[in-house]
This record gives C-alpha cells, sequence and structure tokens, in this order.
C-alpha cells in the first residue's frame, strides 16, 4: 500500500531520478516524470495522482514555468497535493502559490536532502497542510524592522510565529515545541491580538496572513 | 542738386560780391559828395574873384569921378589946387585900369573883354578929353585977367561948355561901370544857383549812399540769416540729436554753396552713423543669439533642442520668415530636423524630403559650401515647390559638417520682394559650426552612455548567466549528489552503520555548501526582479540587512527592467556600505516616479564621510545610473550620515 501516487517535474534528469529514488525507497509510487509544464499537466491529467512534486524552473524559459504548472494543476485538480521546489525561495511567490488554497508546499530545492523532513512534509501536504521553507520563514522572522511589530512578541511566541508561518498545525506546533496544544492556541491567540491578525480555523489561510503580514512589516 | 546756380558759387565768393555792392553803392554816393564838395569850393573862389573885380572896378571908377570931378572944379574955378586929385587919378589910373582889366579877364572872358573896352574907354576919356581940356583951360587961363571971384561966379560959356562934355563923358563910363557891376551880379546869381544846386546834390547822394548802405546792410543781414546762420543753427540742433543716439534724423539739403556740402555732408554723416550704428546693433543681437545657442550646446541638451534653437534664432536674425535644419540621409533624401520663423510653423518634421534637381539642399549636398538661391520661380525640386507654396520668393543655405562629413544643411528663406540680401550666408554659416558641435557632442555622449550601457548590460549578463549556472547547474548536482548519496546511504546494508553514518555526514556537508551557494548566488543576479517586481526585491534586500531598514517604494511600479536593475542594484550596494562603513541604525529608501523621472533617496545615519573614489561600487552605480541618462549625487559629511539621491528619465529610453 503505497504512501501516495506522486508525478515529478524537473528538466534535470538526474536530480529527477535521484528524487524518484528517494520517493519510491519512502513508500511513495512515482506514477510518473515529466521535463517541463506541458508534459506535466499532461501526465496529471492522465494520472490524476495524489501529489505532484514541482520544479520552479522548467524549460522554456527556465523562470517560472512550475508556478504555472502549479496554477493549473490547482484549477483543474484542487484535490491534487502540490510541492513546489525552487533554487531560490520568496515571499511573494510563497504567497502566490498559498493562494491557491490548502495541500500546498513550498520548498527549497536543497531541502531534499533531509530526507526525514522532506517525507515528513510530503505527508502533512496529503493530509491537507500548506507549507512554507522554513529557511524562508526564519529570514521574515528575524528580519531587522523599523518599528518592529514583532517586538510585542515573547520569545515563546515568536517561535510559535515561525512555526504557524511554516504551516504547521497547533497540534504539530505543540509537538515540535514539546508543549501542550491547549499551550499553543493561547499563544496563537495572543500573537493573532497582537500582530492584528483575524482567526481562523482553516491552516493554509492563517500561513497566508502570517507570511503576508511579516512581508508587509 | 536741387540749386544748381548756388552749387556753382561759393560762399565766399557770394560774400565778396555783396561787399563789393555795399563798397560801390557807397563809393557812388561819396564821389558824388566829393564833386559837389568840389563845386562848392569853386563858387567860393568865383565868387571872392568877383568881388575883387568888383572892388577893382569901384575903384577905377572912384579914379574916373576923381578925374571928373578935379577937372570939373578946375574948370569951374580956374584954381589949379582941384587939380591934385585930378593928378593922382591920372597917374593911377593906368595901373589901375591894367589890374582891373587882368582881374576881369582871368575871372570871365567876356567880363575881361567888357573891363577892356572900359579901360579903353577911361584911356581915352583921359587923353582925349580929361588932358587937352586942363591945356585948353590953362591956356584960357593965361590970356584972360587974374581970376577973381567975378570971374568964379562967372566962367566962361566954353569952359561950361567942356565941362558938360566931360560930364556926359563919364556918365557914359559910369553906364559901363554899372552894366560890368550888373552883368557880375547876374554871374554871381548863376554861380551861387549852381553851388546850391551842387549842394543839394551833395546832400541827396550822401542821403542815398547811407540810405543804400543800410538796405544792403540789411538785405546781406538777411540774407546771411536765412543761408548761413539758420542752416548752420539747423545742422547744430540735429547734431545734439544724432549724438543723443537719434540716428534718422536728416537735413533739409536746401542750402546754398558750402551749407548745401554742409547739410549734405551731415546727411551723409548721419546715414553712415545708422548704418554702423545698425551693423553693430546686428553684431550684437549675433552675439546674443550665438551665445544663446552655444549655452544650450554647452548644457549639452538633446539635439533636437539646439536644432530647434538656432531654427528660431536664425529666423529672428536674419528676418527670415522661413528657416531649417536638414540632415542627410544615405537614400538621396534629407530629414527635416527643425524649423522656424512663422511660415514654417507647420511643416511636418522629422518627414523627408528627396534631394533631387538643383535646389539648395542637393547643390549644398553636392559642393559642401554655402549656396544662394536667387528665385525659387523656376527651381525644380519639392523643396522649391515647398518654398513656393508657402510664398517664399528667395533663400541660402549653408552646410553643416560634424567632424569632417557633411552632415545636414540649414537654409532661410524670404517672401519679401527684392533682391536676395548679401552676406546672408555668412550670417548662417555661424551658426553652422555650434550645430555641428551639438550634433558631435551627443553622438559622443550617446556613444559614451550607449557603451556604458553596454558595459553595464555585459556585466549584467554575466551575473546573469553565472547565477543561472549556479543554480541550474551547480547547485542541481549539488542536490542530484545529494539524492545519489542518500540512495547509497539507503542501499547501504544495516549492518556497516559507519559508512552510513559517514555518508549522512557527506550530504550535510554538502547541504551547508548549497546554503553557502544560495547566500552567494543572492548578491550576483536579482533574479527575483523578473518574478516579484522591484517593490518585493527591495523588501527581500532589506530583510537580510544588516540594520532595520524603512522602505518607502510603491508597489506595483511599471518601470523597464534596466532602471529596475539599477534600483535593485543601489540599495544592494547602499545596504553593503552601511553594513561595511557607515555604523548607521537605521536606512531609508525612499523611491517616487513623477513627470518620468524616477528619483531614488537612499540614506543612512551613520558616520558618513563616504568617498566614491576609495571604492568600486559607488563608482560602479554611477556608471550604471549615468548609461540610463541617469544622475546620481553623494552627499555624505563627515559625521552627518550618507545620502545617495539618484535620478533616472524614464523619457525615450
Ligand atoms: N554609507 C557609508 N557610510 C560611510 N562611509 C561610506 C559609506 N559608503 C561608502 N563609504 C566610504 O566610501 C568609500 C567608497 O565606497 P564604495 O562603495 O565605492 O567602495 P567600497 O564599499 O569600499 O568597496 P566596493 O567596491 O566593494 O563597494 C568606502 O570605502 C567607504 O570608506
Ligand atoms: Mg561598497
Amino acid at each position: 500500500m503505497s504512501m501516495g501516487r506522486v508525478v515529478l517535474a524537473d528538466d534535470d534528469i538526474l536530480l529527477r531520478e535521484g528524487l524518484a529514488s528517494l520517493l519510491e525507497r519512502s513508500g511513495y509510487e512515482v506514477v510518473g516524470q515529466a521535463g517541463d509544464g506541458t508534459q506535466l499537466t499532461d501526465l496529471v491529467r492522465k494520472l490524476l495522482p495524489d501529489l505532484v512534486v514541482i520544479d520552479i524552473r522548467m524549460p522554456p524559459t527556465h523562470s517560472v514555468e512550475g508556478l504555472d504548472a502549479a496554477r493549473l494543476i490547482r484549477q483543474e485538480f484542487p484535490e491534487t497535493g502540490i510541492l513546489v521546489l525552487s533554487a531560490h525561495v520568496e515571499t511573494h511567490q510563497a504567497m502566490e502559490l498559498l493562494a491557491g488554497g490548502s495541500r500546498i508546499g513550498y520548498l527549497l530545492k536543497s531541502r531534499v536532502t533531509d530526507v526525514e523532513e522532506f517525507v515528513d512534509t510530503l505527508g502533512r501536504i496529503l493530509k491537507g497542510a500548506s507549507i512554507v521553507d522554513p529557511g524562508l520563514v526564519h529570514e521574515l522572522v528575524s528580519a531587522h524592522r523599523v518599528d518592529d511589530p514583532l517586538a510585542r512578541l515573547s520569545a515563546r511566541e515568536r517561535e510559535v510565529l515561525a512555526q504557524m508561518a511554516e504551516g504547521r498545525s497547533n497540534a504539530g506546533i505543540a509537538r515540535r515545541l514539546f508543549v501542550s496544544e491547549g499551550t499553543v492556541e493561547k499563544h496563537v491567540r495572543s500573537i493573532l491580538a497582537k500582530l492584528d491578525l483575524e482567526e481562523t480555523d482553516e491552516d493554509h489561510r492563517r500561513v497566508l496572513a502570517v507570511i503576508a503580514f511579516l512581508d508587509a512589516h | 542738386m536741387s540749386n544748381g546756380a548756388g552749387a556753382g558759387k561759393g560762399l565766399i565768393r557770394r560774400t565778396v560780391v555783396a561787399g563789393g555792392v555795399l563798397a560801390l553803392v557807397v563809393g557812388i554816393a561819396f564821389t558824388v559828395v566829393l564833386v559837389a564838395i568840389g563845386d562848392l569850393h569853386h563858387s567860393a573862389v568865383l565868387a571872392s574873384e568877383s568881388n575883387r573885380v568888383l572892388s577893382a572896378g569901384n575903384h577905377l571908377e572912384r579914379l574916373v569921378i576923381d578925374l571928373e570931378t578935379g577937372l570939373r572944379g578946375f574948370l569951374i574955378t580956374g584954381e589949379e589946387r582941384f587939380l591934385a586929385p585930378w593928378d593922382d587919378a591920372q597917374r593911377a589910373f593906368p595901373q589901375q585900369a591894367q589890374m582891373f582889366e587882368g582881374l576881369a579877364a582871368a575871372h570871365d572872358a567876356g567880363q575881361g573883354r567888357r573891363a577892356q573896352q572900359i579901360a579903353q574907354a577911361g584911356v581915352a576919356y583921359i587923353n582925349e578929353y580929361s588932358v587937352p581940356a586942363v591945356e585948353t583951360a590953362r591956356r584960357i587961363a593965361a590970356a584972360a585977367p587974374p581970376p577973381t571971384t567975378s570971374r568964379l561966379l562967372a566962367p566962361s560959356p566954353r569952359l561950361i561948355a567942356v565941362a558938360d562934355e566931360g560930364k556926359r563923358r563919364v556918365d557914359e563910363l559910369r553906364r559901363q561901370f554899372d552894366a560890368f557891376a550888373g552883368v557880375e551880379d547876374e554871374l554871381a546869381a548863376s554861380r551861387q544857383g549852381r553851388s546850391s544846386n551842387a549842394a543839394g546834390r551833395a546832400t541827396g547822394a550822401a542821403t542815398a549812399g547811407i540810405a543804400g548802405s543800410v538796405l544792403l546792410v540789411a538785405l546781406f543781414t538777411d540774407y546771411l540769416t536765412r543761408t548761413i546762420v539758420r542752416p548752420v543753427r539747423r545742422a547744430a540742433s540735429m547734431a545734439g540729436r544724432l549724438a543723443g543716439g537719434d540716428f534718422a534724423v536728416r537735413l533739409p539739403e536746401t542750402g546754398a554753396a558750402e551749407i548745401g556740402a554742409l547739410e549734405r555732408s551731415f546727411n551723409s554723416m548721419g546715414s553712415s552713423l545708422q548704418t554702423s550704428h545698425i551693423e553693430l546693433r546686428q553684431l550684437l543681437e549675433e552675439q546674443a543669439a550665438l551665445r544663446r545657442v552655444a549655452t544650450l550646446v554647452a548644457r549639452a541638451v538633446s539635439p533636437a533642442e539646439v536644432f530647434e534653437a538656432v531654427a528660431r534664432e536664425v529666423a529672428r536674425l536674419l528676418d527670415a520668415p522661413a528657416t531649417g535644419l536638414l540632415r542627410y540621409e544615405t537614400d538621396r533624401t534629407a530629414t527635416i530636423v527643425a524649423l522656424g520663423g512663422e511660415l514654417a510653423q507647420d511643416l511636418p518634421i522629422g518627414s523627408r524630403v528627396p534631394l533631387e534637381g538643383a535646389n539648395a539642399a542637393t547643390s549644398v549636398m553636392h559642393t559642401g559650401r554655402a549656396t544662394r538661391v536667387e528665385s525659387y520661380e523656376d527651381a525644380p525640386g519639392v523643396v522649391a515647390a515647398m518654398a513656393r507654396r508657402l510664398g517664399l520668393r528667395y533663400g541660402v543655405a549653408a552646410p553643416i559638417a560634424v567632424e569632417g562629413r557633411l552632415w545636414g544643411v540649414i537654409g532661410a528663406s524670404w517672401n519679401r520682394p527684392g533682391p536676395l540680401p548679401a552676406g546672408m550666408e555668412g550670417r548662417l554659416t555661424q551658426f553652422t559650426d555650434l550645430v555641428a558641435t551639438a550634433v558631435a557632442n551627443a553622438a559622443n555622449r550617446a556613444e559614451l552612455s550607449a557603451s556604458r550601457a553596454r558595459v553595464v548590460a555585459a556585466a549584467d549578463e554575466t551575473r546573469r548567466r553565472i547565477e543561472r549556472d549556479l543554480h541550474d547547474g551547480t547547485q542541481q548536482r549539488l542536490v542530484s549528489m545529494a539524492l545519489d548519496l542518500r540512495s547509497a546511504e539507503a542501499a547501504v546494508p544495516p549492518a556497516l552503520v559507519g559508512l552510513k553514518a559517514q555518508l549522512s555526514v557527506v550530504v550535510e556537508g554538502l547541504t551547508g555548501t548549497m546554503e553557502d551557494l544560495q547566500e552567494i548566488s543572492r548578491g550576483i543576479h536579482p533574479a527575483i526582479l523578473s518574478k516579484g517586481g522591484l517593490a518585493a526585491a527591495l523588501r527581500t534586500l532589506a530583510r537580510h540587512a544588516s540594520v532595520p531598514v524603512a522602505l518607502d517604494v510603491p508597489a506595483d511600479l511599471p518601470l523597464p527592467e534596466s532602471v529596475e536593475v539599477a534600483v535593485y542594484y543601489l540599495v544592494s550596494e547602499a545596504l553593503t556600505n552601511v553594513a561595511r562603513h557607515a555604523h548607521a541604525s537605521v536606512m531609508h529608501v525612499g523611491l517616487t516616479v513623477d513627470d518620468d523621472v524616477v528619483q531614488v533617496c537612499v540614506r543612512d545615519d551613520g558616520v558618513g564621510g563616504a568617498r566614491p573614489e576609495r571604492g568600486s561600487g559607488l563608482i560602479g552605480l554611477r556608471d550604471r545610473i549615468e548609461a540610463l541618462g541617469g544622475t546620481i549625487d553623494v552627499a555624505s559629511p563627515e559625521g552627518q550620515g550618507t545620502t545617495l539621491r539618484v535620478k533616472i528619465p524614464l523619457g525615450a529610453r
């Protein structure tokens, strides 16, 4: 019983193969591989995978073809999980992806080398989470700001904020920080109040709101 | 000249003639007076002569009377003593008669004859009567008794007869004397008449002379006033106005002789002054116009602006209703690049005209020299036809050579009747050098900024390639290597725990390398720009900064990529410098777009004292920004932070 049916898209065959074998080893079924966006969407239409892993830079222009493909797939197959890998991560791309809804992840490509973490991320996506690269989140949270709104947060609240930004649920955060879920809930409410953000039940909305806030300030 | 008569006779001659007439009139008057005086004098001489003649006559008459009375006494008394005066008179008579005769003859011929008759009659009386009568009486007395009283009382009748005879004769003589005196009186009367006439004439002549002289002097004075004084005074006042700058004043050239010449030379002086004044003003205007254009050229405004200014200045300076600048193209056409003058207002700038026929532009192209078109009437070609349509009659054109190569032509045309004024080509040519300099400068500037832009673009391209190589090549390799190692790691039998761990360490090392690579590639090329826009890219930059950055950059700016890249590098370099040199606590980045100019202000509150020449960062920025036609100003007073102000035009680039 496979963890999920996956289609990979990357123009670099070596890397694609490496990734495929990693996924296979980790219990996923790689049902198709594509070298560009068009191939990818064709394959997705044909194979209806649970998850697609997309390199953002692909032929023909090597710019943001992956994002375009992701948008298309999201429109046609909203249930399909999407993980976009990028050579470098940027907030606006993250936000663009997150705006598409849940089951979406955005990671630095080098994250695939940490197999455990990577596989865990895939699992969370399939379960409906929205995930943002922790490096990007770190950059956002630790940036120097003039009149820093984060200065109002306690150190613990900052940790919780970073976890929220990465796309974790309260339960996930509680597990990560070794605290009770109730404590996390309390922190989350406090943070949202201090940052003047609206509470929301949908995790991916929370991620988007937090990222947008951090980007704008 | 208007008065041909006056032109021939000089003023001196006129004055001499007038003086001569005056002298003649006065001379005649005096001559008449002198003659009259002479006459008067002569009359006076004659009158005294007449007196002397008359007195001589009287004296002689008295002698005759003495003779007669003496004789008569003697005859009556017979006494000898009565003969004493008779004797004396008889003796004196001849001399006196001679004198009388001489005086009368000298005085008047007729009177002379009469005096002679009188003298002869007197002599005859003495000789024929008086002396014989005495002798007779003596003889009678000698024969008769001695005289007694009775005898006295009773003379002889014969004697009485003799005495009567004597009386008759004397009466006759005296009648002659009276006649003489009468004639003399008549003579004196007529002389008196003549001399009073002469006196009258003298008075008349003197009066006439004085009156004539006064009249002449008056006329001459009037003449002098009219012909000399007034024109001279007029000339003086005109000279004053001339000196006061009224170069248009002229005198009527009606004066005579030298005055006419004076007026004519005054007028010609006036017109030559006016000419030189006009020339001077022209020169000054020309200099001012050239200076204005030169200032534009020096300020390195766009050639189009210089062309337009030249066309306008030339139109004004040469009073030409149509001027134009044309650039020669390679296909035997020329492009209209600027027009000036009121008639050329709405011709199409930028349009092409064919160079055909023998029109001015073509002729300048062939000869490389300035040319004149005396009439557009029959001139061939489109340009001439255009000129005719605008009512233009003639024109000039001069070549514009840029660095030795014929670049274009400048022309001016007129619609005034009359021939094409001389020297217009020369005045036109003065502007061509400035146009050429502007063109050459612009070309050099364009070349310079193009080469700068090429340098910047080449550098950017290299950065882009390196960034791509790093991400698509190196990073990709590293990731797939890491994946392979993970595969290997997974394939290692559980027994070889050490190898597994080793492989894992290698993968972690690779991951660290990838992170380093990430960090390095971030600064190499802002690939993000093409995706998220400038504002997002600057936010990302700011988040990596060592100090807080206050960004004031509007989102969604529609800026050209080259400008975005320039601004990105500007902020990036500023951030790097702040981290390295400034010891600042905050940095501000402001960006505004108005009037097609992007203005960026990057400011920190650090130590200041930035010196672009000490590094390559700020100089590189200058190259990049100036390549876009922009400017960068670095203000960095010691201890007061550093401010970079950048302006980039969004115009035609
Ligand atoms: N924000 C700043 N505050 C204070 N000093 C500055 C600042 N920016 C530049 N400087 C001074 O001006 C010099 C020139 O700066 P520039 O950026 O051109 O060169 P650099 O930073 O030294 O070297 P690089 O070529 O790597 O940029 C610097 O060496 C530094 O001394
Ligand atoms: Mg520097």
